[in-house]
């Protein structure tokens, strides 16, 4: 759809996200929670916390659940019984992964870097296989969110591809100015929001795209395709075994990225009843390539971390034209052993320019 | 800390000139400059990059439990006092050879929490370290080859903070009420394991919960599977755990793991006189038997 331009107060856009609550929406937002912020149910505007850069973790989760469950059976005598969550959609409220219908979900105040993420794991989950389990939730989750205004240092979304001021994969993106809120709307979902009572199309003053104030010009600090460069021709080199000696193994980095997406599909339960689950995995477990015999291709955890950067730099660009990263940084703020990745992917940059000349 | 910088490369040089050692682990600068993080060293000429401060968060033995530094063979390892403990707990269990490490002590004035020092936090206060430095025997490692002294005044104690309060405020609840404050504390595991590898004392090759038949452990996210590994984690540290607190630290959800293994300890030190990581002539807790145990069922 062509996009539309509105403006916003601040008091106003308190009012709509408290309507669609009201609406028995479910509003997702940063809140905090122990001193630190995380993506949560609100009930309440006053719940969310605006204030900070970005949630320690992603809002993946609703996207591609901790553990998801595929199917349910249970077996009484020569009767079998399979329960598929996907045929029960539209019972009685609830998600997906509870065998229920998946209800509107909206995150409030999410940031462009998260709202990239969406989109660009869709491609992996409609490649061949269409996955209806993330299907049926990408497409009941609205994305509302709010321009950056200072990244920090770990921050690199301007680098891979996006900016604080990106759009894509939003379908509401808010700039704070003028009133509150300036709101640009890029998708028919973004417009259904606005439209979903006369109250909250009141709450919107519809302005000319010459009144929605223009993006910086942010610039990128290092090219990321000379990352890629440098990780095209240089699998062997001994960068990665030296740079991830410190690499502890633990899954931080991939858990905490909204747009790693590896799972593991396990089957718990008894010869009566059970269920086949789907739970997170990483790359950065030595047991995720071990195989039966006993070989493990990936044997140290320089092998392993290469493979994250091969996979988000190099092959997932490759096969759908999209980096699988969107610069958001969680993965360095949230290391133990502050292994950087966007130190990382600017050194690998520089590398590769430096043996270009 | 100059001074302290300098003993540390100096002795550091030495080791490596020597061929005392094949690497030296300490740390180094990190990704902002309240941030500090491990190093590894071969090249004498390297070492100065090391240097130590008040935000030497990580307990860098955990990096022996690593393939790829056992083979460096002889280490050296830079360690703080809680630190230390660690490796003496691995020589304890023969997972070191005492003659494969020489012990590089520094002494601690205690560490400013990570969480604070990323929001701008750099004084050494009872407000802004951890817990364990509060309650700290080891401000100088109980072991070492090379002792680093602290140019650095010690931080004032008196009172206004309790270390680990909330102990007592769980062993005063019911059973149930306490059921219900770990239960909503695991709900937020998301099972990254960096409870586990940021363990210096996890060195299991195959963690239980990768066992598979049977499968002990429930793989999932939610209620069970989160409580049953949280669980198992606690137990196979009981008597082991040496209070180095990087379970917590590493956690990105939270979880008060250090109430935990606290707990632990003192239930441990209670009943069998016994205080991990002290004495590496000692017999683990769990690892021997005495006919004067006060449980019948062992006699």
């Amino acid at each position: 759809m062509e996009e539309k331009y509105y403006e916003i107060s601040s008091d106003n856009i308190e009012k709509f996200v408290n309507n669609l609550i009201a609406q028995d929406d479910e509003v997702i937002a940063p809140k905090d929670k122990d001193g630190d912020t995380f993506y949560d149910k609100i009930t309440d505007f006053k719940d969310a916390d605006l204030n900070i850069l970005l949630p320690k973790l992603s809002f993946k989760e609703y996207l591609l659940p901790k553990t998801e469950t595929l199917f349910e059976y249970s077996i009484s005598g020569s009767n079998i019984n399979i329960l598929d969550p996907i045929e029960n959609i539209g019972a009685d409220g609830g998600s997906v992964n509870s065998g229920k219908k998946t209800g509107k979900r909206i995150i409030f105040g999410s940031r462009p870097c998260d709202a990239g993420a969406g989109p660009i794991m869709e491609k992996v989950f409609n490649w061949d296989y269409k996955d209806e389990f993330f299907n049926e939730k990408f497409k009941n989750l609205y994305i509302i969110s709010i321009a950056c205004v200072q990244p920090d240092n770990y921050c690199f979304c301007t680098e891979a591809q996006l900016s604080p001021e990106s759009s894509y994969g939003s379908d509401i993106l808010l700039k704070k100015g003028g009133s509150g809120y300036f709101a640009k709307v890029i998708t028919e979902k973004g417009l259904e929001l606005i439209n979903s009572s006369s109250e909250n199309a009141g709450l919107f003053k519809e302005i000319s795209k010459d009144a929605f104030p223009a993006d910086k010009d942010w610039k990128a600090a290092f090219d990321i395709k000379k990352t890629q460069g440098f990780l095209d021709k240089n699998f062997t080199s001994s960068y990665f075994q030296e740079k991830f000696l410190s690499c502890i193994g633990c899954g931080i980095c991939t858990y905490t990225c909204p747009t790693c997406h590896c799972f593991d599909i396990q089957d718990e339960g008894t010869n009566e009843k059970g269920k086949r689950i789907r739970n997170w995995d990483s790359c950065q477990f030595g047991i995720f390539t071990l195989h039966t015999s006993g070989h493990n291709p990936r044997v140290t955890q320089g092998d392993r971390y290469r493979q994250r950067l091969m996979h988000k730099f190099k092959i997932y660009n490759e096969k759908f034209n999209k980096y699988l990263c969107v610069g958001c940084g969680r993965c360095s703020r949230n290391c133990p052993e502050d292994i950087d990745l966007r130190e990382i992917t600017s050194e690998l940059s520089l590398m590769e320019s430096s043996a270009g000349d | 800390m100059e001074k302290m910088n300098d003993k540390l490369q100096k002795t550091a040089k030495e080791l490596l000139e020597n061929k005392e050692v094949n690497l030296i682990i300490g740390f180094t600068k990190g990704s902002n400059p309240l941030r500090m993080r491990s190093v590894f060293i071969t090249d004498p000429d390297d070492v100065s990059k090391l240097s130590f401060n008040a935000h030497c968060v990580q307990d860098l033995a955990v990096f022996l439990k690593k393939p790829e530094v056992k083979k460096f063979g002889k280490v050296g390892l830079i360690v703080k006092g809680c630190d230390e403990k660690a490796v003496n707990t691995l020589i304890q269990e023969y997972q070191l050879s005492r003659d494969n490490i020489k012990i590089i002590g520094v002494e601690c004035r205690g560490v400013v929490k990570q969480n604070l020092a990323d929001k701008g936090e750099d004084s050494v206060k009872q407000s802004t370290v951890y817990d364990k430095c509060l309650v700290c025997e080891v401000h100088t490692p109980l072991l070492y080859d090379y002792l680093v002294e602290s140019d650095e005044p010690a931080f004032e104690i008196n009172g206004d903070i309790k270390p680990y309060a909330k102990i007592e405020e769980l062993d005063a609840m019911s059973v149930e009420d306490r059921n219900m404050f770990w239960q909503k504390e695991f709900e937020k595991c998301i099972k990254c394991y960096a409870c586990r590898q940021a363990c210096p004392l996890c060195y299991c090759t195959r963690c239980i919960v990768e066992k598979n038949t049977p499968q002990w452990i429930e793989t999932n996210i939610e209620e069970t599977g989160n409580a049953q590994w949280n669980m198992i984690r606690a137990y196979h540290l009981s008597g082991r755990c040496i209070g180095c607190g990087e379970c917590e630290r590493a956690c990105p959800v939270n979880i008060p793991l250090m109430l935990v293994n606290e707990k632990m300890a003192r239930d441990v030190f209670e009943k069998f006189g016994y205080k991990s990581g002290v004495d590496i002539n000692a017999k683990p807790v769990f690892g021997t038997f005495d006919a004067n145990d006060f449980n019948e069922f062992i006699k």
